[in-house]
């Protein structure tokens, strides 16, 4: 095999073995990650849908949130997975207590911050949902009818995912589906 | 081809009635079922869409390790494709398959974001991008098809890291000339690639690219600029001292690579023209008056010494893009300047007149200079 074969090879393995890796990171990271469910509300009637993520509010216990005053926050959670207690921690806290630890992570919007220094601090998350379910999914947020709550992941490096959209305790399909005929 | 022309030729004395008739043979003996093979291919086209149509229907119903295996499969085939067609020397086979093999890439880092539920910003699975399927097209590209895709992609990926650097402008003074100096960068590359490499085509695809890309850039930041008002230009004009010295470092080292070999002068005379420009309006006092007229000016400026740049260096269809470019950029500014339909009208018959003295003087131009026969 000459060596511009050899080399085409390599060029065409990089990607494939990079894009595998960059999987089985991800699988590596959500395989050890915990469960917990959060409560979740529409926190901005105007605009809760931008393309296809529904843009929504956790609902936090508000010492949590206010202690959580900086940009570099950490969250402690405890507690059962359906109804975690959270507490706000410092970086020197240490892990005592914790089953898990949420931190700021930068540019990820799946669990963050929104005006630490104002004073009326709000976490905020996006979750991306089909086109179809888009208005159902923004009125029955909007209302506050239903209970709504977001599944999240929290990884060993303290990324929140949120990874389903739960209706009364039941995946947002399920419920539309039963609700909806 | 054509064969209508065949009997003017005859009437005219240039061909006999044998030689026609013998390229008529030849012509029909060589006709390829053109009608036969795009329906064939419109039949394709359909059923793909069709197919994938059905799995986009049901694509929240589909497990996530299946979709990545599925894939995967589809990026191995594409990447037995380039081997297939490499082996067996097929230029344009090869670019075909590199370019869909380079898709693939790209949809399959957006099917991994969307099945472990990433977010990220968009510089980042860009800029991952480029920096996995790069190392193939740069090595192995071999026309105008890979040469626009990695183009268009390196663009794109630009534009967003200057976008989410404008933010953290302070902090990353020096890494915002990184990508405000790309064109040259890439201009660069393509240049020392022309003169080491026997893909001629494609490097100078990318040359072409990285010198429109350099031209729309360079004349977009003074209209910015005019457009800011006094307040944001002070503003502006501070952020500039922070990363112009590193900006001209960067284009300007490249630029004086260029300049010294003859083959590539004119291509150092564009990207100093663009760098000039786009440096010219933080020099200058901050202003409220719009720029609509001085910005346009700019404009065509810079395509102007391209259109010089590329009649000296025999590149005919660089120069007619730049005439071409000219000729629109003086219709565009009447629709800027004039409000009402009246003087809207009286804008057009003017600008009208000055693309037909452009385009006569252009013929002229190129009558003289001769793009194409002469140095």
């Amino acid at each position: 095999m000459s060596r511009t074969a050899r080399l085409l090879l390599a060029c065409l393995a990089l990607p494939v073995v990079a894009l595998i890796a960059s999987a089985l990171d991800a699988w590596r990271q959500a395989s050890t990650a915990t469960s917990w469910v959060l409560p979740i509300e529409g926190y901005d009637p105007r605009d809760p849908l931008r393309g296809h993520y529904l843009a929504f509010r956790y609902v936090l216990p508000d010492a949590a949130v206010a202690n959580a005053w900086s940009d570099d926050w950490r969250l402690c959670f405890t507690g059962k997975a359906e109804q975690p207690s959270l507490s706000a921690v410092t970086m020197t806290d240490g892990d005592a207590g914790c089953a898990a630890r949420a931190r700021w992570i930068a540019d990820h919007d799946g669990f963050r911050i929104e005006g630490a220094m104002s004073g009326h601090a709000v976490f905020t998350g996006r979750f991306y949902i089909p086109e179809a379910d888009g208005q159902a999914l923004t009125r029955l947020l909007a209302g506050r009818q239903v209970r709504m709550a977001m599944q999240v992941q929290v990884a060993l490096n303290g990324k929140v995912t949120p990874i389903a959209l739960l209706i009364e305790g039941k995946p947002y399909t399920d419920w539309l589906e039963d609700n909806q005929s | 081809m054509s064969l209508r022309k065949l009997d003017h030729w005859v009437t005219a004395g240039l061909l006999s009635a044998g030689q026609a008739a013998a390229i008529r043979a030849h012509e029909e003996a060589n006709d390829r079922p053109w009608l036969q093979w795009a329906a064939f291919g419109l039949g394709g086209l359909a059923i793909l869409l069709g197919f994938a149509a059905i799995i986009a229907s049901n694509w929240d119903a589909i497990p996530g390790a299946l979709k990545l295996g599925v894939h995967l499969v589809i990026t191995l085939g594409c990447a037995w494709g380039v081997w297939t067609a490499w082996t067996r020397e097929r230029p344009v086979w090869i670019d075909l398959a590199l370019f869909l093999f380079s898709g693939s890439l790209l949809t399959a880092i957006a099917l991994i974001g969307q099945v472990f539920q990433l977010s990220s910003p968009l510089w980042k699975p860009l800029l991952f991008w480029l920096a996995i399927a790069s190392p193939l097209l740069l090595t192995f590209g071999q026309g105008r098809l890979t040469a626009l895709g990695w183009s268009v992609m390196t663009v794109w990926t630009a534009f967003e890291l200057l976008d989410r650097f404008h933010v953290w402008l302070e902090a990353h003074s020096a890494f915002i000339a990184l990508p405000l100096a790309m064109p040259a960068l890439i201009a660069t590359g393509a240049a020392w690639g022309l003169a080491h490499s026997r893909r001629q085509v494609f490097w100078h695809a990318i040359l072409f690219c990285a010198l429109v890309i350099a031209l729309f850039g360079a004349a977009f930041a003074p209209m910015a600029w005019w457009y800011t008002g006094a307040a944001g230009q002070a503003e502006q004009t501070a952020w500039f001292w922070r990363y112009a010295p590193w900006l001209w470092l960067a284009a300007g080292g490249c630029i004086a690579w260029l300049w010294r070999q003859a083959r590539f002068a004119g291509v150092a005379h564009v990207l100093l023209a663009c760098l000039v420009a786009f440096s010219l309006p933080p020099l200058l006092p901050a202003t409220d008056a719009a720029g609509e007229v001085l910005s346009a000016l700019v404009f065509s400026g810079l395509w102007a010494i391209a259109a010089w740049a590329a009649s000296r260096h025999r590149q005919p269809a660089a120069f007619k893009l730049a005439i071409a470019m000219i000729a629109v950029r003086l219709i565009i500014i009447y629709f800027e300047v004039f409000g009402s339909l009246l003087e809207t009208g009286v804008g057009l018959i003017l600008s009208g007149i000055v693309v037909i003295g452009v385009a006569s003087a252009a013929v002229r131009l190129a009558r003289r200079w001769k793009p194409g026969t002469s140095a």
